[in-house]
């Protein structure tokens, strides 16, 4: 199945954005998971040029800055989570200078510390951008996380992190599919499932008075493959994950939950298959299951 | 070196559920345009980072840094401004960083006296006890989420004791906590604030080792009082006295003191001095003395 997995980019819109480049506007341009600086052709033959004491341009070294930063798992922390707009720093706090990549590879290279605050730099820069581009800074260093959950070592360094940042993407919806079963708000814990792992929720009455528990374990890939492309709940139904899409990115075929009685106070996960489909709005609807 | 799988992390662990939960919270503070309610929430994050960093259920260090990644969330969404924009990575834990889980229990006890000791300064008709009870509540549940605070039910207690002396409304009903007598005491006595006039009257010079903190000896060396001030003067080593510490007496009147510390100059000197009241009747004869750092308490029995 996962070989039919579209890539995470898939169905997200194109995002631009102007940058003030060595004093000129130029176009940062988003699409199909990458980056790039609309405005310049040649891009290496200006790093080869800044190499030689040019000037770098600035829509290059963001490109740059980009990538570095892409792999990041702060970001994951740091980006937007339901039903918020767009984040971001105003403008006017980008720094004025960033390195270029030549720069970076010099022979002489960077110390750590000079590393770290030129990192910041960076990071402040990104930030500035408009905040569509922020939005696919943080889906791309989400997309990396999950290609790195499979790795133990990536898990115990950050899987309390991330943890923590799917719980509060996941927890909205989740708190609305236990409530289908018909009580109070209920109580919810949601932590990330083992790398290959499908999702899994539960729900249980503990007592007569007491509040429904639903306990969840979601795939981290959630983040990215439903939550980022903001398909999590169409029409009420809540997505647990994607199987397959059209190459437009304009349908996909998903799981989508659905309550199954395991005992008197206790119900279970049922996934059923179903399409998503964007309307002519650029709604997502479900399409039959 | 243990590797981090191999530690204790529920207080990292609790640290990055509560970073979600307290921008939820700012976040909604801010579209409501309540910027000092922004600032408590930043504050009772800050009281939580140093509970848990404190009874050592999570590294200093690691767990500053997840504040500091708090408040770039805050930056880059317009909640916080005007502060630099901090991208630090990581801490490199060392192996001293390790978390070691100890019980919260003095820990609490100590914030609660310190709390006293500013809620005697306010009207009761102001009912800062809400506030006191709503500050130490996310430290307690934090305490109790990584375990160090098992069965406690002195926060319970606090909220009982701040009624019964009129700072809070009565707490609901069914909640389990008793009216501590020492506290009832000190708020009792509403002893007036201390100012930098107010000189002992007696003195007594003691040395008498207390205990350690940190594998370093802390000694009292000398009770000194007045009416309206129990003074209490320690030594402890300089790298010890450098960090934060809380002392409190209870004497044989059944008369709680409390203070804080009156010398901030411990950290080239090792002293501690901490000026504590009500001061002292001419009948009191001994003093249980409570001497408190991070989740290490010190307690004694002094003969005046």
């Amino acid at each position: 199945m996962d070989d039919m997995k579209p890539p995470w980019w898939l169905g997200l819109a194109p995002a631009s954005g102007l940058v003030d480049c060595n004093g000129t506007q130029h176009r940062l341009q988003w699409s199909a998971g990458r980056l790039r600086a609309a405005d310049h052709e040649d891009v290496e033959a200006e790093e080869a040029l800044a190499a030689f004491g040019g000037d770098a341009a600035r829509c290059i070294a963001l490109v740059d800055a980009w990538r570095r930063a892409s792999g990041n798992v702060r970001l994951v922390t740091l980006g937007r989570r339901p039903s918020e707009g767009p984040i971001g720093l105003p403008s006017d706090r980008a720094p004025k200078t960033l390195l270029s990549r030549s720069d970076w590879r010099g022979p002489a290279g960077l110390s750590r510390a000079e590393s770290a605050i030129r990192a910041g730099f960076e990071a402040a820069a990104l930030f500035a951008l408009p905040g569509p581009l922020v939005d696919r800074l943080v889906l791309t260093s989400m997309a990396s996380c999950v290609e790195r959950w499979s790795n133990e070592a990536f898990r115990c360094e950050h899987g309390l992190r991330l943890g923590a940042a799917l719980s509060a993407r996941a927890m909205p919806a989740l708190r609305r599919f236990g409530a289908q079963l018909g009580r109070d708000v209920p109580v919810v814990t949601v932590s990330p499932s083992q790398p290959d792992a499908s999702p899994a929720i539960t729900a249980r009455i503990e007592a007569a008075d007491a509040p429904l528990v639903v306990n969840a374990e979601l795939p981290v890939a959630w983040l990215v493959d439903v939550w980022g492309r903001g398909i999590s709940e169409p029409d009420g139904r809540l997505v647990l994950g994607v199987r397959e899409a059209d190459e437009a990115g304009r349908e996909f075929l998903v799981d989508v939950a659905e309550w199954e009685p395991a005992g008197p106070i206790t119900w279970e996960l049922a996934a059923v298959p179903a399409r998503v489909v964007s309307d002519d709005d650029g709604r997502w609807r479900v399409r039959g299951t | 070196m243990p590797t981090p799988a191999a530690t204790d992390r529920r207080g990292e662990a609790h640290l990055w559920l509560l970073l979600e939960e307290a921008l939820a919270d700012a976040r909604a503070a801010h579209a409501s345009g309540t910027r000092g309610d922004v600032d408590e929430v930043l504050r009772r994050f800050d009281g939580v980072v140093n509970a848990l960093s404190d009874v050592g259920a999570v590294a200093r260090p690691l767990a500053r840094h997840i504040a500091d990644e708090l408040e770039v969330a805050l930056t880059v969404r317009g909640i916080v401004e005007g502060r630099s924009f901090l991208w630090r990575d990581p801490p490199a834990l060392q192996p001293e960083d390790r978390p070691v889980r100890q019980r919260g229990d003095g820990w609490l006890e100590a914030m609660i006296e310190q709390q006293l000791d500013v809620v005697v300064d306010v009207t009761p008709a102001t009912h800062i006890g809400e506030r006191v009870i709503a500050n130490l509540t996310p430290q307690v549940r934090a305490l109790r989420a990584v375990g160090s605070l098992k069965s406690s039910r002195r926060l319970e207690d606090l909220a009982a004791t701040l009624a019964a002396a009129g700072y809070a409304p009565p707490p609901a009903a069914g909640a389990r906590g008793e009216v501590d007598k020492g506290w009832l005491s000190f708020l009792e006595a509403r002893p007036r604030p201390l100012t930098g006039e107010d000189r002992p009257a007696a003195a007594k010079a003691i040395t008498y080792e207390l205990g350690h903190v940190d594998r370093g000896a802390v000694t009292l060396t000398e009770l000194a009082w007045s009416t309206d001030l129990l003074r209490v003067e320690l030594t402890a080593p300089t790298y010890v006295a450098r960090k934060r510490w809380t002392a409190s007496a209870f004497d044989d009147s059944g008369q709680l003191h409390l203070g804080q510390p009156a010398l901030d100059g411990g950290g080239n000197t090792g002293a501690l001095v901490f000026d504590l009241r009500p001061g002292l009747r001419d009948t009191v004869r001994t003093l249980s003395l409570r001497v408190t750092h991070e989740a290490t308490r010190l307690d004694e029995q002094v003969s005046l």
